[in-house]
Parts: C-alpha cells; structure tokens; sequence
C-alpha cells in the first residue's frame, strides 16, 4: 500500500513535533467538546464525548505516546474510526490541510514500519521540513507501545533515507 | 409483432435466465433493469408491453417500483417474480397492481404459461 | 444472495427446520398423518428453496427425506428410533449448513455440504430399511390418501342462510354458481393463485363460500382442489372462463346452483353423486351465517395479512430514531425547567413521545418461545447420549423480551439446562435408590414481573454439594477457613459463578470444554441481568435469571460524584438516606449501614469508580442509596441526587476497556455524557 491515499493530508502538532494523516482516515475535526471520565479506562483515555448523538471516546495522545499530560488548553480533536468504532484523538493543534505532489511522499523505512505495526506509514516533505505520515487509528492501539522519542527517531532515520534517495535521483 | 418485455432483476443471472427463455419463444426484451429505480426509469422511456418485476432489490424494492409504474401507466401489464416464502411480498405486489406472479426458479413452461394468459386477458 | 434474500432465506429455513425438529420428536409418540404431512410439507419447502439457490446437496437430501416421509404417510407405520435419529440427524446437518450459509463462508459450507451427502446415503439406505419393513398398519390409511380428482368428495354445503342469499340473488337477477378449480399440479404458492382467482371472481361477483374455507386456502391446507359459490351476473360458463384465463389452472367446471337444492355438491356436472348431508368439513365447524364472515375473513387473510415480515436492520433504525426523541424531548423538557416556561405544547410532545418510545419498543420484543423451542429437542438428545430419562416442563414461552436480549440469553440458558441434565439429573438406577422416580424432572419457566423478566431452570436431580464448595474455597486459597465458616449457604453456593470455579466431579463432554458458569454469569449480566442458585443436596437445584424487559431505554436515577454525573437504574434503588441521619458504622475495616434491622455492606460508589480516593469523612449531607435487587441488597455513597431521567443507553466503545460496572452510557438532556453504572457486581460483595 502506498504511504498516503490521496495526496492530501492533516497536519497536526504535538509540541514541536509534526505530523500528517490522510485526510481519508480522518471523519472531522473539533474544539475539544466537554468529556466524561469513563471509570477504570487506561489512563490515556481523557474520557467519553457527545459527538451527534455518538458516544466516543477520546484519547490524549501526548498520554499515549509516553509523555506528561498537557494543559488542555485550546486543543483540538481528530475524530477517526478504528476497527469500525469512532475514536477521539487529542492533539494540541491542528494547522491545515495540505495537498502534496507525490515526489513528495516517500515510503517510511521499512523497520520502522513494522516496529509501528504500520502506524508509520510514510515521511513527507513538507516546507524543507520533513514530517512523519501516520495512521492515526493504529497508533491508537492498546499493545502498541510507542513513545513520541521512537517517533522523533524514526523521523529522523526516514529522513536520511529519502535524503540518500533524493541524492541517487539527482545523480 | 413480438411483445416487448421490460425484465427487472437485481441478478445478473435472472435476467440472463429470462432474457433465454423469453427470446427463445419470439418476446423481444427490450430492458434489463437491476433495480426498482432503473424498472421505472425504462418503463417510461421504453414504454414495454409486459414486464418482469422482481421483489426484492437494492435502491427501491420491486412492489414500489409496482406502484410507481402503476401510477404512471394504469394499464400496465407486470408479472411479479419472486422466491419461496415471500408470499406477503407477493400478495402485497399484486394488491399494487401486479398481473401475475412467477415462483424462482423458473420453469420455462410457467413463464411462458404466465405471459401468454395476460396477453390474453388483454386482448 | 443479496444479504435481505440471505436473511429470509435464513430465517425461513430455521423455521422449516423447527418444524422438522418439532414434528420428527411428536411422531416417537407415535405416527400421527397430519404431523406426517407437515413433515413432508416442510422437507417439500426447503427442497424447492435449496433448488432456487442450485444447492444440490440440500436438494438430495430434502429429497431423500421426502422420500422417506411420504412412504411413511402411506403406511402410517410407526417409526423405530434409529429411522428418528437418522431423520435428526439430517436435521442438523441441514442446519450446520444453515448456519454456513449465513456465516457466508465458502470452506465452512463447502464442508456442510459434504456432510450433507453422506447423511443423504444413510437416509436412502434407512429407506430402504423401512421398504424392507412389514407393513403393519397399512390399512388404516385409505381415508387420508390424497390423490383424487374429482369433486365428488369436496362436497359443497349450503345452509339456510346460504340458500336464502342465493334466492335473493336470484330475485335480484343475479345467478349462484358453483365453481369446481383444480391447479396445476406443480403450482408454488397455491394460497396467491387462489387469491388471483378470487381477485378475479369479486371484479364481477362475489364469493359467498368456499370448501375447504377461506383460511385453510390461504394456510395452503389443501391439495390442488378447491370450490367456490359465487353469485354474480354473470352465466357460469363466463366465470369459468375468466378463472382458466389465469396461470396454472389445470380444470374448472362450473354449473349453476339453484336455492332449492340441498348442497351443491350432490349432482350435475361438478361430480358424481353424493349426498352432501351431514358431514361436517374436517376442520372446521364454525360455518356459521355464511356472508359477512365468510367474506370478511376472505378479505382479512388475503389482505390484511396480520403479521409483516420486517427487516430488524430498519427495526433498529426506528429505535435509535426514538431514543435521540427521547434525548431531544429530555433537553426540551430540562430547558423548558429552567427557563421556567411551561405550556400544554410541551406536555403534548412529552405524551406522543412516551407513547411512540413504548410502542416502538413494544415491535422490537420476542417471545421466549424462539429460544425454547431449541429445547425439547436438545433434552432428549442429551438424556440419550447420558442414559438418563429426563421429562421437560416448559412454561411462559410466550414471555417477551428485547430481541437483543434473547440473543444473548439462548446460549447461558442452554448452558444451565445442559448442566442440569449433566451434573443434575442423576441416572435411573441411582434414582431409583434414592426413591426417587427413575425419570428426573427439568423445568424451565418465565415469567414477567414489573420491568423485568424473570427465568428459572429447576432440576429434582443431584443439587449441589455446598461442604464441597466450602471445602475447594479453602483448597485453592480463594478463602480463608474463617471467611468460608462465616458465609451462609447461599452465599456459598454464588461461588460457582466465579471464573474457574467447577463443581463437577469430572470433566464431562457436554458442560465441561471449559464453559463454566462464569461465562453464563458474564453473557447475563452482560445484558444487564443478574444470577442466582438455589440447591438442596439431594433434592434438586434451581437457577433464576432476571433480566430487564428491554435494553434500549432505562428509567435511571442521576447522582453525582466526584463532580461526574452517573446514571443508576431506578429499579434498583429501593432508599435513598441522608448520610447524616442513617446508622453507618466502621466495621473490621469497612462500613456497613444497619436498615431496618439489616447490616448492609457500605460501597464508596466513587473510589470503587477510581473517580476519587476513599473519603476519611464522610459529608452528612452526601447520601446513602440502598440499592437491592433478587434479595440482595448494599448500601452505596453518592454525593447528591441530582433527579432521575429516562435514559437512552448507549455502547461504550469496544475500544476502551472499563470497570465491569460500566454497562453503557448515555446522553443526557443537557448534552452532556453520563455512564451508566450497573451495581451488580457491588450487590455480590
């Protein structure tokens, strides 16, 4: 499967980090709404939302990545669908929805992508800076253990790599 | 001059049976329909003299399909096709102006039979 | 197959099958013709739907069995037992075919239909069998063989006021005619071409009596024959013609009736002589004044059908549609409090949404008699391959429930009944020692009390050894000597809905495989029901289920804790106590409330929520619920009530794991998401 669907993709940012997901996996995007504590959930889980009727949990993904919890303040939630359930997915900041010519995809390194259990699925080039493309829903997964550090890594080797790729192309 | 035979079937393979039987015995098919939507969109356009409806099928069931036919041409002449057991279905077809009805599978003799008595009736 | 042809054709079989399950187990009692016919009616249908679908395997044999019945129609013999297990067991294989086809998958089904083959050898070999038979009862059988063709014994009957409608008709210039209608032999689905026969006859008459009875046409209780009185301006040998003018009319001779004669069918053209006199049609007697009810039942079986055949997906729809009314009407309700605006317009919405909430909950119920049905069968297999002789009470089939519900209740019950004839019912020579009759007893009844449904499986075998029970607690550590000393009878006997916990000497076949009660315990509290034993050594056990009627909507009580809005089932709640004013007291580390002269366990409802740490203090003003249900009954703390509501309840995501007393959650009029909790796990302690 190729790295992207389409060619466009939402651009999120957790801290300083940033990501894309194709547009295709994401249903909508919305204020984070008000959410209720869902006893003896995993502590990722912030709690349960009223999305049209829906009720829909909500993960803060800086929890699930192994990092401390935010503020909370004006952040944003990405509503996807995992194993045909709607999830909510917290993210601090959501900036556009970008259209990227295919030379600008490149497949993510192949040790990363299972080691992700696909959740990486491509790097792209996006302003000079290059941004990791993931599948937001299986990044989600309960025994899917992965820190935003591995993530920064990973980003970090996908870019030698396209890097490298880009030189051969040029040569 | 052959009658013209609109046949409705969400089966690719009902309406390639139909069709066989039909053209073999001097009906002129003049439309396959796969759903209520398409039967009453050729009917209007392809004005048949006989049609084959079946029951159940995506986008608009065959006894709406009846219905909306009916409304538009009164006189029209429709078989309801059908399998075991939907006898509500069928008599629920038949009350919105169907002719006749067929049991699945075909038997050639009794489509033929069904074809010929409307023709009959009506002439 | 589309997937609605799938669905009826699934459906439709299942019943066939039922039939054939049913009937097949009424002919050990021996050969009854009509349970004959029904049986062969029923192979006949699956036949002919098989056929549609080109599936040859069940084609075979259906066929087989068709067979293997219809012989069996004509000597009236009675059946051996293995002739019965064979028929069985084409049953099941027919219906692990069934189940293929639904699952639609190609391997499972490919093998069913393998199975289908072999089993369709050993019905013609068991054919053969019976072939080979004396044939004992033969004579008896005259009388119900079919086949004739003439009209001589269809007699038409015309009473007085048959005869005085007639003269009237003729007065008016109308002519009374009497139509003898034989179909096509091979016609499928007789009842719809007597409708069109009929629907033909009333363009220009009307139909005044028919033989056999409208009902019986339409139930397709009748060979290919059937006779028609229909006054009409028009001649006989006009009406005759419009009705061959219809598919699949083999025959139709018509002759006029005059009001002297005695019955129509005693001479002329229609047959040879036979006075109709005093013979009775078979299966009905209510002949009664003849027009208005004969036409009125006509016209109500050919149009008003009674039942409709509904595909539960669009049922489904219907109910969410409600329960967001119900939300909506909760909101309009909630802002209509605070803004202090009321108005007989409200109220109206409020009625015509509670009525349309009840009526479109009331389509989704079924009886329990889809689920019971299964039995009778199932019980005496099992007794058969235990050798033990067990008789079955089934009673309150026609209790209903959320189809929901019955789907997750068939397997935990057939879970109990297997148990109680595997580990209950002790075998006839034990039996017998004990004094017991060698037959054992298994009684299975529902019945409905208030909002909830209430199910017991009783057995008069074994019971249940609670010193063993005691004894394996302590073994396996799960107690200490002096808790199991201070737990009561009952309270012992609940252990063996804990996961892991057997009491079955052996590992059976049947109940063993590692599904234990736990599971049971899990599938019924699942759908929000709850569990309980009763057993005396010696004398019997008895299980009872109680479930709610209805899965959808619930009337909750909302309370607060830890700043969180929760939903608890109002039939569980039985007081509510400020906690100032109630007799709590610490006890050996916890608290319990002393009600009414009962020490009740206090629950934190909040630290069990993992909402807040335990609370040193607590506020008299927070309350204390007394929450009971089956006579158990526990105390929990909230902090407030804040009013009760009809709730919609909602799945919580299969995606997040929670508290076993998470049962769901719901969108309150606020808009807001309250969990809603289900106590059961506390009511255990």
């Amino acid at each position: 499967m190729s790295a992207v669907a389409g060619n466009q993709v939402v651009i999120f940012a957790l801290g300083d980090d940033r990501f894309a997901v194709d547009v295709g996996q994401v249903r909508e995007v919305l204020r984070t709404p008000p959410l209720t504590r869902l006893p003896g959930a995993p502590e990722y889980v912030r709690g349960v939302a009223n999305l049209r009727g829906e009720v829909v949990p909500v993960v803060d993904l800086r929890v699930k990545l192994g990092e401390p919890e935010g503020d909370h303040e004006d952040t944003r939630v990405v509503v996807c669908e995992l194993e045909g359930e709607v999830i909510g997915i917290e993210v601090d900041e959501v900036q556009e929805v970008a259209t990227l010519d295919p030379e600008q995809i490149h497949p993510a390194p192949r040790r990363w992508v299972e080691q992700s259990q696909q959740a990486v699925t491509g790097i792209a080039r996006l302003d000079e800076e290059l941004i990791l493309v993931v599948d937001l829903a299986r990044l989600l997964k309960t025994d899917l253990e992965i820190s935003l550090e591995a993530l920064r890594q990973a980003r970090e080797e996908a870019g030698e790599a396209v890097t490298a790729a880009e030189g051969d192309q040029q040569a | 001059m052959a009658l013209r035979v609109l046949v409705v079937d969400d089966t690719a393979f009902m309406r390639m049976t139909l069709r066989n039987v039909l053209e073999r015995n001097g009906y002129e098919v003049v439309g396959e329909a796969a759903t209520g939507v398409e039967a009453v969109e050729l009917y209007q356009s392809l004005k048949p003299d006989l049609v084959t409806m079946d029951i159940t099928m995506p986008e608009m069931d065959g006894i709406t399909a009846i219905r909306e036919i009916m409304k538009m041409d009164p006189q029209a002449r429709i078989i309801v096709c059908s399998a075991l057991g939907q006898k509500n279905m069928v008599i629920e077809a038949l009350t919105a102006g169907a002719k006749d009805y067929l049991v699945k599978p075909f038997q050639p003799e009794r489509v033929l039979e069904a074809l010929e008595k409307l023709q009959a009736q009506h002439t | 197959m589309s997937h609605e042809e799938r669905a009826l054709f699934v459906s439709e079989s299942q019943e066939y099958l039922q039939i054939l399950n049913n009937g097949l187990l009424q002919l050990e009692q021996g050969t009854d013709p009509e349970v004959v016919a029904e049986l062969f009616r029923a192979a006949h249908s699956l036949k002919g739907m098989a056929a549609t679908l080109g599936e040859q395997g069940v084609v075979g044999l259906t066929h087989a069995m068709e067979e293997f019945l219809s012989r069996v129609r004509e000597t009236g013999e009675q059946l051996a037992a293995e002739d019965l297990d064979l028929l069985l067991a084409a049953c099941d294989g027919l219906e692990a075919w069934l189940a293929a086809v639904q699952k639609g998958d190609e391997a499972t089904m490919a093998q069913a239909q393998e199975g289908l083959e072999t089993l369709e050898a050993s019905v013609r070999a068991g054919f053969q069998r019976l072939l080979g038979r004396e044939q004992t009862a033969a004579s008896q059988v005259e009388t119900a063989a079919p086949g004739q063709t003439s009209a001589g014994d269809l007699p038409l009957e015309l009473n007085l006021y048959d005869q005085e409608l007639i003269q009237e008709a003729t007065r008016q210039g109308l002519q009374a005619t009497d139509l003898f209608i034989r179909l096509d032999p091979g016609c499928r689905m007789k009842s719809v071409r007597v409708f069109l026969i009929f629907r033909a006859l009333e363009q220009v008459g009307e139909i005044i009596k028919s033989q056999p009875p409208a009902e019986e046409l339409d139930e397709e209780r009748f060979d290919d024959r059937f006779r028609l009185l229909v006054v009409s301006s028009e001649p006989p040998e006009a009406l005759a013609e419009r009705v061959r003018g219809l598919a699949e009319v083999a025959e139709v001779v018509a002759r006029p009736v005059t009001a002297g004669e005695a019955g129509a069918g005693s001479n002329g053209a229609a047959g040879p002589g036979q006075a109709a006199a005093p013979r009775e049609p078979a299966a009905r007697k209510n002949g009664g004044p003849g027009l208005p009810k004969e036409l009125a039942s006509i016209r109500d079986n050919f149009l008003n059908e009674r039942f409709l055949r509904v595909d539960v997906s669009r049922l489904d729809q219907l109910v969410n549609l409600v329960g967001e009314l119900v939300i909506q009407r909760n909101r309009l309700l909630s802002v209509a409090e605070e803004t202090g605006f009321s108005s007989d317009v409200i109220e109206g919405i409020d009625r015509i949404a509670t009525d349309l909430q009840t009526g479109v909950m009331a389509l989704r119920m079924v009886p329990l008699r889809t689920i019971f049905q299964r039995f009778p069968r199932m019980v005496r297999d099992l007794a058969r391959s235990l050798g033990k002789q067990v008789e079955l009470a089934l009673d309150g089939e026609e209790t209903e429930l959320d189809r929901s519900l019955i789907h997750s209740l068939a397997d935990p019950l057939i879970h109990l009944l297997r148990n109680a004839i595997d580990h209950g019912i002790e075998p006839p020579d034990e039996r017998a020692r004990k004094g017991k009759p060698p037959t054992g007893r298994v009684a299975v009844t529902a019945r409905q009390e208030g909002n909830r449904v209430v199910i017991e499986v009783e057995d008069d075998g074994a019971g249940v050894d609670v010193t063993a029970i005691r004894r394996k607690l302590v073994e396996r550590g799960l107690l200490s000597a002096k808790e199991v000393e201070e737990l009561s009878d009952r309270q012992a006997l609940q252990w063996i809905f804990r996961p892991g916990f057997s009491t079955a000497k052996q590992v059976s076949d049947i109940s063993g495989r590692g599904v234990g009660m736990d599971v049971v315990r899990s599938a019924v509290e699942g759908a929000g029901g709850s569990l309980q034993i009763d057993s005396e050594l010696g004398q019997g056990t008895k299980i009872r289920l109680e479930l709610p009627l209805t899965l959808a909507i619930i009337q909750a009580m909302l309370v607060e804790l830890a700043g969180e809005r929760l939903a608890l089932p109002l039939d569980v709640i039985s007081e509510v106590l400020r906690v100032g004013d109630a007799d709590i007291r610490t006890l050996g580390g916890g608290r319990v409330l002393n009600w009414r002269g009962q020490i009740l366990p206090v629950i934190d409802a909040a630290e069990r929520l993992q909402l807040r740490p335990a609370q040193e203090v607590l506020p008299p003003d927070s309350l204390a619920l007394v929450l009971e249900r089956g006579g158990r009954s526990v105390c929990c703390l909230v902090d407030e009530v804040v009013g009760h509501e009809e709730v919609v309840i909602k799945p919580v995501s299969k995606l997040v794991s929670t508290l076993p007393e998470v049962s769901g959650a719901t969108v309150l009029g606020s808009g807001r998401v309250a969990v809603i909790i289900n106590p059961e796990p506390w009511l255990e302690g």
